[in-house]
């Protein structure tokens, strides 16, 4: 296999991309200047040494920032914790800048056809940080999928149980969206999930 | 709705035909094994994305054929749409008007066509799976979240069975209380949708047979039908060392029977076979019938051959009870035909012949 076969492979294991756009990019490589590839090239060698896991929280952090900047700011509400599926997703629920609290990133889901269990997944060191920092309201922010209820309803069992409200992220119709292009699978649930107005 | 014209390529025995069906009557005549079938299933998967009579994709394409595709014009209220169907590598993608369609579930409801085959029988002597899935499909064709939550269902089930076989017990109170939430969601629907039902499927029976005590369709949830979100958790965390020996949930919706009742008998035990082929007639005559009123639309019939084992009198009576409906697409053998061009008006005519159609 000649490199630039090997390379197009390589690319094409990414999220997202696929065969034709992992060639596309191969070919831009090949005519770019050498040194964007040698900033790219030193970049991704070096990403995993740089960027860890938070000790705390489990989402992404410089090394020399552990716990992260989240964890550790000073003027954040710690009374409350959202938890989430995957590290990206603290990334985007903190670009909205509606939420002040901390997070806990559970890598993954509950899915025993997987061979995913709570064992499985970043729940000790939930309930001990629960426990230790004095948490009154956890957040789940898990996707609206079957397994993400799972999750979601798993954490609301143990977490009740230390006397602290749980809520969900509510789900339907986008925000600005327009009733008219949204699917009907959308539109139906979110019937049935209608608010009463105050 | 009513389909308009049909295209297709590669289809099972049809390489290539094209045939305008712009009328309220359409007949395919031919011997057995010549396609007819065919062209209704290709008239069903344009509004299902699926066929009703496999679940392979690969048996639909044509021997020899990569790919298959079938397009249908259909006119819905007052606008015309294109909905093309490519199948191809074991896999099938529906577009509507140059648009994919990214989930089947996208699709019911929106071209409500009802089947009529020989099989149907199974949902009155098959089954209890069978059974379920007749009035599933009732419930399907006009409220789309009922599929919803039954895809909801199954898949919280299969990872439920996956954790009773890991012994995974910390997660049962979490399943119990979703299948319990879900579950007698589809539970309460079954329950309306059959009360509903027995009030139509009864008398339009009576009226096809002539028998003056029909049968109903009785349903029996797994549950009990007034257990409460409460009751079913109990009833699941009781049952628990049951199923961890079976390894599998052993109540629940997908346990549900259905039950074809005269008197306080089962009887499908008792019919003879042309009272069940009735039955299963009347039961998808009622399944248009209680489209048409829930939803003030018409849907388009499709009939194999199933008209055939009919005498006369039943058989004009049976056509009588499918007036609801905007366009019927039926299949006759060659020496069947006869007499029903006096019953149908609008009718277009095709001969089917080795997997061509010709007026």
């Amino acid at each position: 296999m000649s490199l630039l076969d090997e390379l197009i492979q390589s690319l094409s294991r990414l999220p997202g991309v696929g065969k034709k756009s992992a060639s596309r990019i191969a070919y831009h490589l090949l005519t770019t200047d050498q040194e964007f590839n040698t900033r790219l090239g030193r970049t991704i060698h070096s990403i995993r040494h740089h960027i860890i896991r938070c000790r705390t929280c489990g989402s992404f952090t410089q090394r020399d920032q552990d716990p992260c900047s989240i964890c550790t700011a000073v003027n954040r509400d710690r009374s409350s914790i959202c938890i989430v599926e995957h590290p990206q997703d603290v990334i985007t629920l903190e670009a909205t800048g509606a939420y002040q609290g901390l997070f806990h990133v559970l890598d993954g889901v509950i899915s025993p056809l997987d061979g995913i269990g709570p064992e499985q997944l970043n729940f000790n060191k939930l309930l001990a940080r629960i426990k230790d920092e004095g948490v009154t309201e956890v957040i789940v922010a898990t996707n609206p999928t079957e397994e993400g209820d799972t999750t979601a309803l798993y954490i609301s069992h143990i977490v009740k149980e230390l006397g602290i409200k749980v809520s969900r992220l509510a789900s339907g119709i986008p925000v600005g969206g327009d009733i008219e292009y949204a699917d009907r699978i959308t539109i139906a649930r979110s019937l049935r999930g209608r608010t009463i107005l105050d | 709705m009513k389909f308009l014209s049909l295209t297709i390529s590669g289809f099972r025995n049809i390489d290539d035909v094209s045939m305008n069906l712009d009328a309220r009557h359409v007949i395919f005549i031919g011997e057995n094994g010549q396609g007819k079938t065919n062209l209704l299933e290709s008239l069903y998967l344009s509004c299902y994305g699926s066929s009703f009579r496999t679940r392979r994709t690969s048996q639909l394409i044509g021997f020899g054929k990569e790919r298959a595709k079938i397009t249908v014009r259909i006119q819905e209220q007052d606008a015309v749409h294109t909905v093309e169907a490519l199948l191809q590598q074991g896999s099938i993608s529906m577009n509507i008007d140059k648009k994919e369609i990214s989930d089947r579930m996208e699709l019911m409801n929106r071209f409500p066509c009802i089947v009529f085959t020989h099989e149907d029988i199974a949902f009155v002597k098959g089954a209890p799976q069978e059974k379920r899935r007749f009035f599933d499909q009732t419930m399907c064709l006009h409220d789309p979240l009922f599929l919803y939550d039954l895809r909801r269902y199954h898949r919280i089930l299969k990872q439920r069975n996956q954790a009773l076989k890991d012994q995974r017990l910390s997660l049962m109170p979490t399943y119990d209380e979703q299948l319990a939430h879900i579950g007698i969601t589809i539970q309460q629907q079954r329950s309306k949708t059959a009360e509903e039902f027995n009030k139509l499927f009864p008398e339009l029976f009576s009226r096809v047979s002539g028998m003056d005590d029909p049968p109903i369709m009785d349903y029996r949830p797994s549950w009990g039908s007034t257990a409460t979100r409460d009751e079913v958790k109990k009833k699941l965390s009781d049952t628990l060392s049951r199923d961890l020996r079976f390894l599998t949930t052993t109540s629940g919706p997908h346990r549900d029977r259905f039950i074809c009742k005269k008197g306080s008998a089962d009887f499908s035990q008792t019919a003879s076979t042309g009272q069940l082929r009735l039955i299963s007639l009347a039961l998808r005559a009622a399944q248009a019938t209680y489209y048409k009123n829930k939803t003030g639309r018409l849907p388009v019939l499709l009939l194999d051959d199933v008209l055939l084992e009919l005498d006369h009198g039943k058989r004009q009576r049976f056509i009588q009870e499918l007036s609801g409906y905007e366009q019927a697409v039926c299949t006759f053998l060659p020496e069947e035909v006869y007499g029903h061009e006096q019953q149908f008006s609008d009718v277009l005519n095709y001969t089917v012949s080795k997997g061509n159609a010709y007026q």
